[in-house]
């Protein structure tokens, strides 16, 4: 045990009664420790007076042993059967460390120790059943699975101590909200058990402990962080040569790297760069549990000294000495950096060092505020999931197996009593109602009975981690699998014809067939699926807005000592206004043209972007009838519009929108979007609607959507959306602010940071608000993509066959420069040399006479009349009709489209 | 000839000598099916048979034609369905004649069914129109008719310059080759196709994808190019032959 050292001095002071057991002493002496740390010495005596505690410390200052040893002492006093304490942590923190300590612990103590979680085998769960560990270390899943058996429960009885570890993960999800209730759960079996929280930093304590123990008193433990961080950021050039370069400098130096890059593929890659260095290895999520296991302890072993990882080492593993963090790129967070700087030094009282490389202006930016942060302590917020539908419902399911059948007044006090349940009956009632339709758990009466389908949906169901299906993706043409496409966008947008992007190459989808999307080489343009990656980290609203702050004042060296870091900073502004372009900052928000569609340039977070981005799509997709692309992040939205719609429209949008009626534009509107519709599903499948291995070749799945609008289901879509996606209260913050000319809304011409590839997007489509507009919108583009025919009337000897989008406001003969041009359908091109005979019958003047009449009206109202007489079934009678009623715009789409309907009903076809 | 749409079935009617109202592919029961897929949702059945009532008092029509498929489960029946079809088939009795042309999905319908209410699930004619599924080849009665069918559950994806604005039921209209019905036609076009969109809102085929790789004789013999997509509504949504050719260059 490395972090502790021999204990001289006899511990603290306390009531008699509440003392560390003796013989853990021996224990701690015999293995030469001395003191104990800061967190030990305020914890252990709160714990061994029974109280509820919350501790907060970085990693590595000993927070496992302040709960081990006075829970220890107090299991050495009890007796009995079954489990007395239950360790709980998440699966990917639960590593041979921990599970070492806890044997060494308990051997030395004659105690019993055991773990269960997905992957303990058979044999080791029937022991644990017939002769249940005093100490069991598990996850919350196994911890669900724990009340599915009736041996398991009677071993419940016992527990006297939870601790739950990496509580500032949990706390955050719905796997947590689950925990918290099944605690509940426990205490209905073993009575009030004594509850520990261990947790890294975060910004609100008490939450956290209110999260932890509900309305029982709660004590806290906080160790803080900031005097143990010495952080610098760097920038570097953005080709991927330099930033491998900017690394190998630092791992030059030390003895042992971590290296904390955002994603596995650029872990990959480093690695691969790196691998020539040879002490270099990789360790991320997608690799195996053996390989995983190798990296760690060969870097613990000092046979490598650079380790490559993402977030899987955030968590307590350990991995003995690190000695300098460097993280490559923005960590996003305050609380991400800290976590993941606090590995290095990993003994008490040292100081933990780390770097920041950034490349790019947003990157260097962001970090630079973050770095200023950590310093300042100044962590974020977890907030948890609080009467979060899906999660109750899933509660309910299991109370309802665990008992057999349960009184609905007990199952209320059950979940009330936790921190997250609801508060009132009627919404239990309604759950159960919901529940009930999907023929979850039945009632009858004042009783909830379990059903046949109940266990099953549980088993596969213990975790509240929405799962995402991956679906291969076969390319017909070179018979091959090409790549996967998430469930999100099987349910969300797949249909044949659908474009998308993979491995940059576009691919058109052809059908969902066992389990296959099948595609085939396409070549128009125009591919983006929506996404809204679970996986990235959302920029918080306090960062973005610093970062804005940053961007006006140029106060670089306020964050920064790093010259080279100043100059790129100070030069990238510099070049933005000799371009002429405007910068935006916390107090300016500007809106450019880009290739793409409107930018709008605005510090605020993805999830403020996102409320903000959001409405204005649903605005403008409801004003101009026309489908929006939106994609956003943390400091720009881009609006994906059609031709027709000018910055200017969005600015007008945006600046006459009422800050009070966000909430309600969102809430009517938000159906419509494909993060809505994912979600739906992902919450449906909790609520028992959807089985996970679910085949969705079945029904039409553009309709699924519709299908799952039960109120419940729906409720708690727009409850998680209106909490986790979007940040509607700082929205209507900045539009306040616009309001009230604290915040200037500015048209800028294109600008190289309105231009600037998004930065970990969230991508949608917001179609026309309803089926009416929809139709017009096709229509119009239906009638670009018409072929038509241009036949001069004048000297007869020139046509042009093109697309109607192509055709000028008034086209001209190629020929002898004339306006008098007809427009004709491809397939009229007979007409115009019937109508160009030098002799002609009655039958052929008459078509001719057509023919002029046509290019007349095109004389005379130039394209619009190409438009009109590119519709299904209008001639120029029609057309000169539809002119005459002088509408233009949808008004005029209208028109078309009542002269194409009645096309259909005089159709030759009828007979 | 004259011809009404009605979107809220989505349904059809044709006016020759009497009033017809046509509808498909109801699917009653397809619920208790998708159970055993991994959905798990409640019965929309008596929606679905108050909407069909609904849609006859609208239409006012004095016979109504099912194009088939009007139970989902093969082979056999569910509990759903015997108790659905029984409740379908007594409520729309109440209100007007009706008759079946049985589709795929429908063996065991003839339980249900009194004899004059069936019809050759081969096709038939009623008027001048021919009548059937849409699973079979057609009978050669039809030759050079207007025949309605079901069976294809046609859904179109309207795009427009952003992206997919509306995805919809639709009808197609269209020619059929005349060697669907024999080796030597003696000329073409005569015999006209009206494919009539599902009544089941959770039935749907991308037309999309049933046109470049059509699963039936009469989707196979389709003529494409002079094919058209109608909403329920009536209004023309595009040819068929455009909204399948994506190599186009696009404007803009």
């Amino acid at each position: 045990m490395e972090h502790m050292q021999e204990i001289s001095t006899p511990i603290l002071p306390m009531k008699k009664t509440h003392q560390v057991d003796t013989r853990i002493l021996d224990v701690i002496r015999d293995r030469g420790f001395s003191e104990l740390s800061e967190v030990q010495q305020q914890a252990i005596p709160k714990i061994l007076q029974g109280d509820h505690l919350l501790l907060i410390a970085p990693t590595g200052t000993g927070k496992t042993e302040s709960a081990m040893i006075p829970v220890l002492s107090g299991m050495l006093a009890t007796e009995g059967k079954g489990f007395t304490t239950l360790y709980i942590t998440p699966l990917r923190a639960l590593n041979r460390d921990i599970l070492r300590r806890m044997e060494w612990w308990c051997q030395n103590l004659g105690l019993t120790s055991g773990v269960r979680h997905g992957d303990t085998s058979q044999a080791e769960r029937r022991k644990q059943v017939l002769h249940p560990p005093d100490l069991l270390v598990t996850t919350p899943e196994t911890v669900q699975a724990l009340f599915m058996g009736k041996r398991l429960r009677e071993h419940l009885r016992s527990v006297r101590y939870v601790i739950v570890d990496e509580i500032h993960d949990l706390a955050g999800t719905k796997r947590g909200a689950q925990l918290v209730i099944a605690l509940e759960r426990l205490v209905r079996y073993a009575g009030e058990f004594q509850r520990i929280g261990l947790s890294a930093t975060v910004g609100n304590p008490e939450e956290i402990a209110g999260f932890l123990a509900g309305e029982r008193p709660c004590s806290i433990v906080e160790v803080p962080v900031a005097k143990y961080l010495d952080i610098k950021v760097e920038i570097t050039g953005e080709k991927f040569d330099s930033q491998v370069n900017a690394v190998r400098r630092h791992t030059k130096k030390g003895p042992s790297t971590l290296i904390f890059v955002n994603t596995r593929s650029t872990a990959e890659s480093l690695g691969h760069a790196l691998m020539r260095d040879g002490d270099v290895d990789v360790h991320h999520g997608s690799l195996s549990r053996e390989v995983r296991i190798e990296a760690e302890d060969r870097f613990k072993r000092g046979e490598i000294k650079t380790l490559i990882c993402t977030s899987s080492m955030e968590l307590g593993i350990d991995i003995g000495h690190v000695e300098h963090v460097i993280q490559f790129g923005s960590p996003r967070e305050v609380s991400r950096l800290v976590q993941r700087i606090g590995r290095a030094g990993h003994q008490i009282g040292k100081v933990s060092k780390g770097t920041i490389i950034t490349c790019g202006f947003d990157d260097l930016c962001e970090s630079l505020v973050i770095a200023s942060r950590a310093r300042q302590g100044a962590v974020e917020d977890v907030i948890p999931s609080y009467q979060a539908g899906d999660v109750i419902g899933n509660q309910i399911a299991a109370i309802a197996v665990e008992y057999g059948e349960l009184s609905i007044d007990d199952i209320f006090s059950i979940i009330s009593k936790s921190s997250v349940g609801i508060r009132d009956v009627e919404t239990l009632e309604a759950i159960i109602g919901q529940l009930t339709e999907h023929y979850l758990i039945r009632r009858d009466g004042n009783r909830i009975i379990t059903t046949s389908r109940a266990r099953r949906y549980l088993s596969g169901n213990l975790s509240m981690i929405p799962d995402e299906r991956k679906f291969p993706v076969y390319d017909i043409v070179t018979r091959r699998t090409v790549g996967t496409l998430d469930e999100s966008f099987i349910i969300t947008s797949l249909h044949t014809g659908a474009v998308f992007i993979a491995r940059g190459q576009l691919w058109r989808v052809l059908d969902l067939e066992e389990g296959k999307v099948t595609v085939e080489p396409a070549r128009n343009a125009d591919g983006e699926l929506p996404s809204w990656e679970g996986e990235q980290i959302p920029v918080p609203y306090e960062i973005a807005r610093e970062v804005g702050r940053l961007r006006r004042t140029r106060e670089f060296e306020r964050y920064t000592e790093d010259q080279a870091s100043i100059a790129f900073a100070t030069g990238f502004l510099d070049l933005v206004q000799k371009n002429h372009g405007i910068i935006p900052t916390d107090q300016i928000l500007t809106i450019e043209y880009s290739e793409e569609g409107v930018v709008l340039n605005v510090c605020a977070g993805h999830q403020t972007n996102e409320a903000i981005g959001r409405v204005l799509s649903i605005l403008l997709s409801a004003r101009f009838g026309s489908t929006i692309g939106l994609e956003l992040d943390a400091y720009r939205i881009l609006l994906r519009v059609p031709r027709e719609i000018s910055v200017a429209d969005v600015r007008d949008i945006l600046t006459s929108l009422d800050p009070d009626h966000i909430r309600g534009i969102l809430e009517l509107a938000m159906k419509r979007t494909s993060l809505f519709k994912w979600k739906l599903v992902q919450i449906s499948k909790k609520f028992g609607a959807i089985d996970p291995d679910a085949d969705y070749e079945r029904l039409s799945l553009h309709r699924l959507a519709d299908l799952l609008s039960h109120p419940q289901i729906q409720e708690e879509t727009y409850r998680e959306l209106f909490t986790r996606y979007m940040d509607v209260s700082h929205a209507i913050g900045i539009m306040r602010g616009i309001h009230a000319g604290e915040i200037q809304v500015v048209t800028s011409p294109p600008s190289m940071i309105g231009g600037a590839a998004l930065f970990s997007s969230s991508r949608d489509r917001i179609p026309p608000p309803t089926a009416d507009q929809a139709v017009i919108s096709a229509l119009k583009t239906r009638l670009d993509r018409q072929e038509v025919l241009l036949a001069c009337m004048n000297c007869r000897k020139w046509k042009s066959k093109t697309v109607v989008a192509r055709v000028p406001d008034q086209p001209v003969c190629g020929n002898c420069g004339a306006r008098l041009i007809a427009a004709l359908k491809p397939y009229e091109t007979e007409l115009y040399s019937i109508a160009n005979k030098k002799t002609k019958n009655q039958e052929e003047k008459a078509i001719e006479q057509k023919l002029i009449r046509n290019a007349n009206m095109v004389l005379s109202s130039g394209k619009k009349a190409i438009i009109i007489l590119s519709a299904k079934g209008v001639g120029p009678e029609t057309a000169s009709r539809i002119l005459a009623t002088y509408t233009n715009g949808d008004a005029l789409m209208r028109e078309i489209l009542k002269a194409e309907r009645n096309f259909v009903k005089t159709h030759r076809f009828w007979q | 000839m004259n011809i009404e749409f009605f979107p809220s079935g989505p349904g059809v009617l044709v006016e020759e000598e009497q009033r017809i109202l046509f509808l498909a592919d109801i699917h009653m029961g397809i619920e208790h099916e998708l159970q055993k897929y991994g959905f798990h949702i409640r019965t929309r059945g008596q929606d679905r048979i108050r909407r069909i009532c609904d849609l006859v008092t609208e239409a006012q029509p004095d016979l109504m034609v099912i194009l088939g498929d009007i139970k989902h489960r093969i082979p056999g029946t569910s509990y759903q369905e015997f108790f659905e079809l029984g409740s379908l088939f007594s409520a729309i009795r109440k209100i007007i004649p009706f008759i079946v042309t049985p589709g795929n999905h429908d063996p065991g319908i003839e339980e249900f069914l009194k004899p004059e209410e069936m019809r050759k699930k081969e096709g038939s004619l009623i008027g001048s129109i021919g009548i059937l599924h849409g699973h079979t080849i057609p009978d050669p009665d039809l030759q050079g008719h207007l025949i309605l069918c079901g069976h294809h559950h046609p859904v179109v994806s309207l795009t427009d310059q952003v992206g997919v604005a509306l995805k919809s039921p639709c009808f197609i209209l269209g020619e059929i080759d005349e060697h669907i019905f024999t080796q030597d036609p003696d000329e073409e076009g005569r015999t006209r196709l009206l494919m009539v969109p599902s009544c089941n809102e959770l039935t749907g085929y991308g037309i999309e994808k049933t046109f470049r790789s059509p699963f039936s004789p009469l989707s196979r013999s389709l003529h494409i190019e002079s094919a058209e997509i109608l909403l329920p509504d009536g209004t023309y949504a595009g040819d068929l032959h455009s909204h399948l050719a994506y190599e186009k260059d696009t404007p803009g």
